[in-house]
Protein backbone atom coordinates (compact mmCIF):
# COMPACT_ATOMS: atom_id res chain seq x y z
CA UNK A 1 0.00 0.00 0.00
CA UNK A 2 2.89 2.63 0.65
CA UNK A 3 4.33 1.96 -2.50
CA UNK A 4 0.80 2.83 -4.04
CA UNK A 5 1.03 6.19 -2.79
CA UNK A 6 4.79 7.12 -3.58
CA UNK A 7 3.51 6.51 -7.19
CA UNK A 8 0.35 8.40 -7.54
CA UNK A 9 2.81 11.00 -6.25
CA UNK A 10 3.71 12.16 -8.87
CA UNK A 11 1.03 13.74 -11.32
CA UNK A 12 -0.50 15.56 -8.22
CA UNK A 13 2.91 17.44 -7.88
CA UNK A 14 2.91 18.49 -11.36
CA UNK A 15 -0.68 19.67 -10.90
CA UNK A 16 0.33 21.61 -8.18
CA UNK A 17 2.99 23.42 -10.34
CA UNK A 18 2.29 27.59 -10.02
CA UNK A 19 -0.64 28.80 -12.27
CA UNK A 20 1.96 31.85 -13.75
CA UNK A 21 4.40 28.85 -15.46
CA UNK A 22 3.54 28.29 -19.15
CA UNK A 23 3.20 24.88 -20.34
CA UNK A 24 3.27 24.11 -23.60
CA UNK A 25 2.04 20.94 -25.11
CA UNK A 26 3.32 19.05 -28.42
CA UNK A 27 0.66 17.84 -30.61
CA UNK A 28 2.42 15.79 -33.22
CA UNK A 29 0.83 14.60 -36.56
CA UNK A 30 2.81 11.77 -38.46
CA UNK A 31 1.48 10.12 -41.34
CA UNK A 32 2.79 9.13 -44.50
CA UNK A 33 1.81 8.14 -47.99
CA UNK A 34 2.75 4.63 -49.36
CA UNK A 35 4.66 4.15 -52.05
CA UNK A 36 1.92 3.34 -54.77
CA UNK A 37 1.11 2.76 -58.65
CA UNK A 38 -2.79 2.84 -59.24
CA UNK A 39 -4.75 1.72 -62.31
CA UNK A 40 -7.78 3.49 -62.55
CA UNK A 41 -8.90 1.90 -65.77
CA UNK A 42 -7.11 -0.93 -65.68
CA UNK A 43 -8.55 -3.25 -68.74
CA UNK A 44 -9.28 -2.51 -72.88
CA UNK A 45 -10.00 -4.28 -75.67
CA UNK A 46 -8.70 -4.55 -79.04
CA UNK A 47 -10.73 -6.94 -81.46
CA UNK A 48 -9.18 -6.93 -84.78
CA UNK A 49 -11.72 -8.63 -86.79
CA UNK A 50 -10.17 -10.44 -89.86
CA UNK A 51 -6.83 -11.53 -89.63
CA UNK A 52 -6.52 -13.12 -92.71
CA UNK A 53 -5.72 -11.73 -96.44
CA UNK A 54 -8.34 -11.99 -98.86
CA UNK A 55 -7.86 -11.54 -102.90
CA UNK A 56 -5.32 -14.36 -104.63
CA UNK A 57 -1.99 -14.36 -105.19
CA UNK A 58 0.88 -15.26 -102.76
CA UNK A 59 -0.21 -13.33 -99.92
CA UNK A 60 -3.67 -14.97 -99.94
CA UNK A 61 -5.02 -16.76 -96.73
CA UNK A 62 -1.66 -15.32 -94.78
CA UNK A 63 -2.00 -12.69 -92.11
CA UNK A 64 -2.99 -9.23 -92.96
CA UNK A 65 -0.66 -6.82 -90.53
CA UNK A 66 -2.65 -3.74 -91.28
CA UNK A 67 -5.08 -5.45 -88.82
CA UNK A 68 -2.48 -5.78 -85.91
CA UNK A 69 0.09 -3.09 -86.47
CA UNK A 70 -0.81 0.46 -85.40
CA UNK A 71 -4.05 -0.50 -83.24
CA UNK A 72 -3.36 1.65 -79.86
CA UNK A 73 -5.75 1.91 -76.73
CA UNK A 74 -5.32 3.76 -73.42
CA UNK A 75 -5.56 3.13 -70.08
CA UNK A 76 -5.30 5.28 -66.83
CA UNK A 77 -3.33 5.38 -63.97
CA UNK A 78 -0.74 7.03 -61.88
CA UNK A 79 2.26 6.63 -59.82
CA UNK A 80 3.12 8.59 -56.37
CA UNK A 81 6.99 7.44 -56.52
CA UNK A 82 9.89 9.52 -58.27
CA UNK A 83 11.14 6.01 -59.74
CA UNK A 84 8.28 3.65 -60.61
CA UNK A 85 9.18 0.60 -62.85
CA UNK A 86 6.43 -0.32 -65.72
CA UNK A 87 7.09 -3.20 -67.83
CA UNK A 88 4.67 -5.11 -70.52
CA UNK A 89 4.07 -8.69 -71.29
CA UNK A 90 2.78 -9.25 -74.70
CA UNK A 91 1.18 -12.90 -75.12
CA UNK A 92 0.83 -14.01 -78.69
CA UNK A 93 -2.38 -14.45 -80.65
CA UNK A 94 -3.20 -17.88 -80.25
CA UNK A 95 -6.43 -19.86 -82.10
CA UNK A 96 -8.12 -21.08 -79.32
CA UNK A 97 -10.44 -22.92 -81.53
CA UNK A 98 -8.33 -24.31 -83.35
CA UNK A 99 -5.53 -26.29 -80.72
CA UNK A 100 -4.05 -28.93 -82.96
CA UNK A 101 -0.49 -28.35 -83.95
CA UNK A 102 -0.94 -27.04 -87.68
CA UNK A 103 0.61 -28.74 -90.57
CA UNK A 104 3.23 -27.04 -92.70
CA UNK A 105 2.88 -23.99 -94.40
CA UNK A 106 0.01 -22.85 -91.97
CA UNK A 107 -0.25 -20.99 -88.67
CA UNK A 108 -2.09 -20.32 -85.45
CA UNK A 109 -0.12 -18.25 -83.76
CA UNK A 110 0.06 -13.95 -84.65
CA UNK A 111 3.01 -12.61 -82.67
CA UNK A 112 3.28 -8.74 -82.55
CA UNK A 113 5.46 -6.14 -80.05
CA UNK A 114 3.31 -4.04 -77.52
CA UNK A 115 4.62 -1.13 -76.33
CA UNK A 116 3.28 1.02 -73.52
CA UNK A 117 4.08 4.97 -73.50
CA UNK A 118 3.78 7.03 -70.68
CA UNK A 119 4.46 10.37 -71.73
CA UNK A 120 7.92 9.77 -73.81
CA UNK A 121 9.24 6.65 -71.86
CA UNK A 122 8.21 3.32 -74.14
CA UNK A 123 8.01 -0.10 -72.22
CA UNK A 124 8.01 -2.72 -74.90
CA UNK A 125 8.24 -6.15 -75.42
CA UNK A 126 7.90 -9.11 -78.53
CA UNK A 127 5.55 -12.07 -77.80
CA UNK A 128 7.29 -13.87 -79.76
CA UNK A 129 9.71 -14.14 -76.17
CA UNK A 130 8.64 -15.59 -72.80
CA UNK A 131 7.72 -13.14 -70.04
CA UNK A 132 8.29 -9.33 -70.17
CA UNK A 133 10.10 -6.98 -71.16
CA UNK A 134 12.93 -5.00 -69.85
CA UNK A 135 11.30 -2.45 -67.26
CA UNK A 136 11.28 1.24 -67.62
CA UNK A 137 11.67 4.37 -65.32
CA UNK A 138 8.47 6.28 -65.79
CA UNK A 139 8.70 8.21 -62.51
CA UNK A 140 5.72 9.94 -60.90
CA UNK A 141 3.07 10.32 -63.58
CA UNK A 142 -0.95 10.41 -63.61
CA UNK A 143 -2.68 9.91 -67.13
CA UNK A 144 -2.65 7.99 -69.98
CA UNK A 145 -0.58 4.50 -70.28
CA UNK A 146 -0.80 3.77 -74.56
CA UNK A 147 -0.25 0.50 -75.17
CA UNK A 148 0.16 0.18 -79.21
CA UNK A 149 0.54 -3.26 -81.21
CA UNK A 150 3.49 -3.23 -84.31
CA UNK A 151 5.43 -5.70 -86.09
CA UNK A 152 2.77 -8.16 -86.36
CA UNK A 153 4.19 -11.54 -88.36
CA UNK A 154 3.59 -15.24 -88.09
CA UNK A 155 6.14 -18.12 -87.37
CA UNK A 156 6.25 -19.53 -91.00
CA UNK A 157 4.95 -17.21 -92.98
CA UNK A 158 2.03 -19.54 -93.25
CA UNK A 159 -2.10 -19.68 -93.97
CA UNK A 160 -3.68 -18.90 -90.87
CA UNK A 161 -5.65 -21.64 -89.47
CA UNK A 162 -9.83 -20.66 -89.22
CA UNK A 163 -10.29 -19.74 -86.41
CA UNK A 164 -11.40 -17.35 -83.33
CA UNK A 165 -7.74 -15.96 -82.04
CA UNK A 166 -7.26 -14.36 -78.69
CA UNK A 167 -4.17 -12.56 -76.61
CA UNK A 168 -3.32 -10.21 -74.29
CA UNK A 169 -0.68 -7.42 -73.59
CA UNK A 170 -0.15 -6.83 -69.15
CA UNK A 171 1.35 -3.69 -68.24
CA UNK A 172 2.77 -3.84 -64.79
CA UNK A 173 3.76 -0.59 -63.05
CA UNK A 174 5.71 -0.93 -59.86
CA UNK A 175 6.81 1.79 -57.29
CA UNK A 176 10.22 1.57 -56.51
CA UNK A 177 12.23 2.79 -53.11
CA UNK B 1 -4.16 19.13 -20.52
CA UNK B 2 -1.82 16.18 -19.84
CA UNK B 3 -4.27 13.64 -20.37
CA UNK B 4 -4.67 15.54 -23.70
CA UNK B 5 -1.45 15.27 -24.62
CA UNK B 6 -0.88 11.72 -23.96
CA UNK B 7 -3.86 10.75 -25.85
CA UNK B 8 -2.63 12.39 -29.51
CA UNK B 9 0.99 10.90 -28.96
CA UNK B 10 -0.89 7.51 -28.61
CA UNK B 11 -2.83 8.40 -31.56
CA UNK B 12 0.36 9.06 -33.67
CA UNK B 13 1.73 5.96 -32.96
CA UNK B 14 -1.17 3.77 -34.56
CA UNK B 15 -0.84 6.01 -37.70
CA UNK B 16 2.95 5.06 -37.89
CA UNK B 17 1.62 1.54 -37.31
CA UNK B 18 -0.30 0.81 -40.43
CA UNK B 19 2.06 1.97 -42.61
CA UNK B 20 1.66 -1.02 -45.91
CA UNK B 21 4.39 -2.20 -48.36
CA UNK B 22 4.64 -0.47 -51.90
CA UNK B 23 1.68 -1.62 -54.23
CA UNK B 24 2.36 -3.34 -57.83
CA UNK B 25 -0.78 -3.19 -60.36
CA UNK B 26 -1.38 -4.15 -63.69
CA UNK B 27 -3.26 -3.42 -66.45
CA UNK B 28 -4.73 -5.99 -69.21
CA UNK B 29 -5.69 -5.74 -72.77
CA UNK B 30 -7.30 -8.02 -74.06
CA UNK B 31 -7.03 -8.46 -78.16
CA UNK B 32 -9.31 -10.61 -80.34
CA UNK B 33 -9.35 -11.49 -83.86
CA UNK B 34 -10.97 -14.45 -86.02
CA UNK B 35 -9.95 -16.25 -89.57
CA UNK B 36 -13.20 -17.16 -91.01
CA UNK B 37 -13.14 -20.60 -92.98
CA UNK B 38 -12.44 -19.68 -97.04
CA UNK B 39 -10.63 -20.84 -99.75
CA UNK B 40 -8.06 -18.63 -101.63
CA UNK B 41 -6.29 -18.61 -105.16
CA UNK B 42 -2.63 -18.18 -105.16
CA UNK B 43 -1.43 -19.79 -108.72
CA UNK B 44 -2.81 -21.06 -111.54
CA UNK B 45 -4.65 -19.50 -114.89
CA UNK B 46 -5.61 -16.13 -113.73
CA UNK B 47 -6.18 -15.45 -110.53
CA UNK B 48 -8.81 -13.51 -109.65
CA UNK B 49 -10.08 -13.60 -105.70
CA UNK B 50 -12.16 -17.35 -105.84
CA UNK B 51 -11.79 -17.82 -109.12
CA UNK B 52 -9.26 -19.57 -111.38
CA UNK B 53 -9.25 -20.79 -114.97
CA UNK B 54 -7.20 -22.03 -117.76
CA UNK B 55 -7.58 -23.06 -121.34
CA UNK B 56 -6.22 -26.70 -122.66
CA UNK B 57 -5.65 -26.05 -126.33
CA UNK B 58 -6.63 -29.81 -128.15
CA UNK B 59 -6.23 -28.47 -131.72
CA UNK B 60 -7.58 -30.27 -134.69
CA UNK B 61 -9.88 -32.89 -133.05
CA UNK B 62 -10.55 -35.13 -136.24
CA UNK B 63 -8.42 -37.31 -138.12
CA UNK B 64 -8.18 -37.82 -141.56
CA UNK B 65 -11.01 -40.12 -142.11
CA UNK B 66 -13.37 -38.16 -139.63
CA UNK B 67 -13.26 -39.52 -136.50
CA UNK B 68 -12.08 -38.36 -133.67
CA UNK B 69 -8.37 -38.56 -133.65
CA UNK B 70 -5.90 -40.29 -131.77
CA UNK B 71 -3.52 -38.72 -129.10
CA UNK B 72 -5.72 -36.47 -127.16
CA UNK B 73 -5.00 -37.73 -123.61
CA UNK B 74 -1.31 -36.98 -124.07
CA UNK B 75 -2.08 -33.93 -125.87
CA UNK B 76 -4.54 -32.87 -122.96
CA UNK B 77 -1.82 -33.95 -120.21
CA UNK B 78 1.11 -33.03 -121.86
CA UNK B 79 0.51 -30.24 -124.31
CA UNK B 80 1.47 -26.99 -122.85
CA UNK B 81 -2.06 -26.47 -121.38
CA UNK B 82 -2.71 -25.50 -117.62
CA UNK B 83 -3.16 -28.32 -115.43
CA UNK B 84 -1.53 -27.09 -112.32
CA UNK B 85 -3.07 -24.36 -110.09
CA UNK B 86 -2.82 -23.77 -106.17
CA UNK B 87 -5.46 -23.13 -103.67
CA UNK B 88 -5.11 -22.26 -99.99
CA UNK B 89 -8.09 -23.22 -97.59
CA UNK B 90 -7.63 -21.72 -94.29
CA UNK B 91 -10.32 -24.58 -92.49
CA UNK B 92 -9.51 -28.30 -92.61
CA UNK B 93 -10.52 -30.94 -94.70
CA UNK B 94 -12.38 -28.82 -97.56
CA UNK B 95 -15.03 -30.20 -99.55
CA UNK B 96 -13.78 -30.49 -103.38
CA UNK B 97 -16.27 -31.23 -106.43
CA UNK B 98 -15.39 -32.15 -110.21
CA UNK B 99 -17.71 -32.07 -112.89
CA UNK B 100 -16.43 -32.44 -116.43
CA UNK B 101 -18.55 -31.36 -119.12
CA UNK B 102 -18.28 -32.59 -122.70
CA UNK B 103 -16.44 -30.83 -125.47
CA UNK B 104 -19.23 -29.78 -127.71
CA UNK B 105 -19.31 -27.62 -131.25
CA UNK B 106 -22.13 -25.49 -131.27
CA UNK B 107 -23.07 -27.40 -134.80
CA UNK B 108 -25.51 -29.78 -134.53
CA UNK B 109 -24.38 -33.27 -135.32
CA UNK B 110 -26.35 -33.91 -138.73
CA UNK B 111 -27.35 -37.44 -139.17
CA UNK B 112 -26.42 -40.93 -137.47
CA UNK B 113 -23.11 -41.62 -137.57
CA UNK B 114 -22.05 -37.87 -137.00
CA UNK B 115 -21.11 -36.33 -133.58
CA UNK B 116 -20.83 -32.71 -132.71
CA UNK B 117 -19.57 -34.07 -129.06
CA UNK B 118 -16.33 -35.33 -127.23
CA UNK B 119 -16.62 -37.19 -123.93
CA UNK B 120 -13.73 -37.71 -121.32
CA UNK B 121 -12.87 -38.94 -117.94
CA UNK B 122 -11.45 -35.98 -115.89
CA UNK B 123 -8.99 -36.75 -112.87
CA UNK B 124 -8.22 -34.24 -110.22
CA UNK B 125 -5.79 -34.90 -107.73
CA UNK B 126 -5.61 -32.42 -104.41
CA UNK B 127 -2.07 -32.67 -102.79
CA UNK B 128 -2.88 -32.56 -98.79
CA UNK B 129 -1.03 -31.93 -95.59
CA UNK B 130 -0.12 -34.22 -94.46
CA UNK B 131 -0.74 -36.63 -97.82
CA UNK B 132 -1.48 -38.59 -99.27
CA UNK B 133 -3.06 -36.95 -101.73
CA UNK B 134 -6.75 -38.20 -102.99
CA UNK B 135 -8.00 -38.30 -106.58
CA UNK B 136 -11.62 -37.07 -107.78
CA UNK B 137 -12.38 -38.37 -110.56
CA UNK B 138 -15.70 -37.18 -112.98
CA UNK B 139 -16.72 -38.80 -116.51
CA UNK B 140 -18.62 -36.11 -118.51
CA UNK B 141 -21.14 -39.17 -120.16
CA UNK B 142 -21.00 -41.76 -116.79
CA UNK B 143 -21.33 -39.05 -114.23
CA UNK B 144 -24.38 -36.71 -115.09
CA UNK B 145 -23.51 -34.95 -111.92
CA UNK B 146 -20.79 -33.57 -110.27
CA UNK B 147 -18.53 -36.19 -107.66
CA UNK B 148 -18.34 -34.56 -104.18
CA UNK B 149 -15.38 -35.28 -101.99
CA UNK B 150 -14.32 -33.86 -98.40
CA UNK B 151 -10.45 -34.28 -98.36
CA UNK B 152 -9.11 -36.39 -95.44
CA UNK B 153 -6.90 -33.69 -94.61
CA UNK B 154 -5.79 -29.91 -95.17
CA UNK B 155 -4.83 -28.62 -98.81
CA UNK B 156 -1.06 -28.58 -98.99
CA UNK B 157 0.50 -25.01 -99.05
CA UNK B 158 4.11 -23.92 -100.64
CA UNK B 159 3.06 -25.00 -104.16
CA UNK B 160 0.47 -25.84 -106.54
CA UNK B 161 -1.79 -28.50 -105.15
CA UNK B 162 -4.63 -29.42 -107.94
CA UNK B 163 -3.60 -31.45 -110.68
CA UNK B 164 -5.63 -31.74 -113.33
CA UNK B 165 -5.59 -34.89 -116.34
CA UNK B 166 -7.77 -36.22 -118.63
CA UNK B 167 -8.38 -39.34 -120.76
CA UNK B 168 -10.84 -41.59 -122.22
CA UNK B 169 -11.58 -39.25 -124.86
CA UNK B 170 -14.62 -40.70 -127.24
CA UNK B 171 -17.44 -39.91 -129.38
CA UNK B 172 -20.80 -41.52 -128.49
CA UNK B 173 -19.57 -43.89 -131.20
CA UNK B 174 -15.97 -44.44 -131.79
CA UNK B 175 -17.24 -44.71 -135.78
CA UNK B 176 -18.21 -40.89 -135.13
CA UNK B 177 -17.48 -38.01 -137.72
CA UNK B 178 -16.55 -35.08 -136.21
CA UNK B 179 -18.85 -32.40 -137.57
CA UNK B 180 -17.11 -28.86 -138.63
CA UNK B 181 -17.00 -26.29 -136.37
CA UNK B 182 -13.99 -23.78 -135.77
CA UNK B 183 -14.62 -24.08 -131.67
CA UNK B 184 -15.34 -27.32 -129.67
CA UNK B 185 -15.60 -26.27 -126.18
CA UNK B 186 -15.86 -28.03 -123.11
CA UNK B 187 -15.65 -27.07 -119.06
CA UNK B 188 -13.94 -29.23 -116.24
CA UNK B 189 -15.69 -27.37 -113.26
CA UNK B 190 -13.70 -28.25 -110.05
CA UNK B 191 -14.82 -26.40 -106.85
CA UNK B 192 -13.29 -26.18 -103.49
CA UNK B 193 -15.22 -25.07 -100.65
CA UNK B 194 -14.20 -24.53 -96.98
CA UNK B 195 -15.59 -26.21 -94.39
CA UNK B 196 -17.33 -24.29 -91.83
Amino acid sequence: MRAWYSIAALPIALLAMPASAQERGDFTLQGRVNLRCVFLLPSAAISLGELARGGSGASAGKLDTSRVNGQTRELLGFCNSAASEMTVEAQPLVNVTAQNAPPGGFDRRVDYVATATVDDVDATDQSADAGAGPGQNVGRFIGRVAVTLSDASTPNSGILVAGAYQGQVLVTLNPLP
Amino acid sequence: MKKFVLTAVAAGSAFIATSAPAQTVSGDVTITGSVAPKCLVVTGGTPNGTNFAGTIPLGELAQASGILRTGLTADFNTGGGLLNFQVVCTSARPTVTVDANPIVAATAAASAGYANTIHYNAAVTFDESPGPAETVQNDSLINAAATSLQLANRLATGATNIHIAGSNFRTPNATDVLVADPVYTGHLLITIAPTS
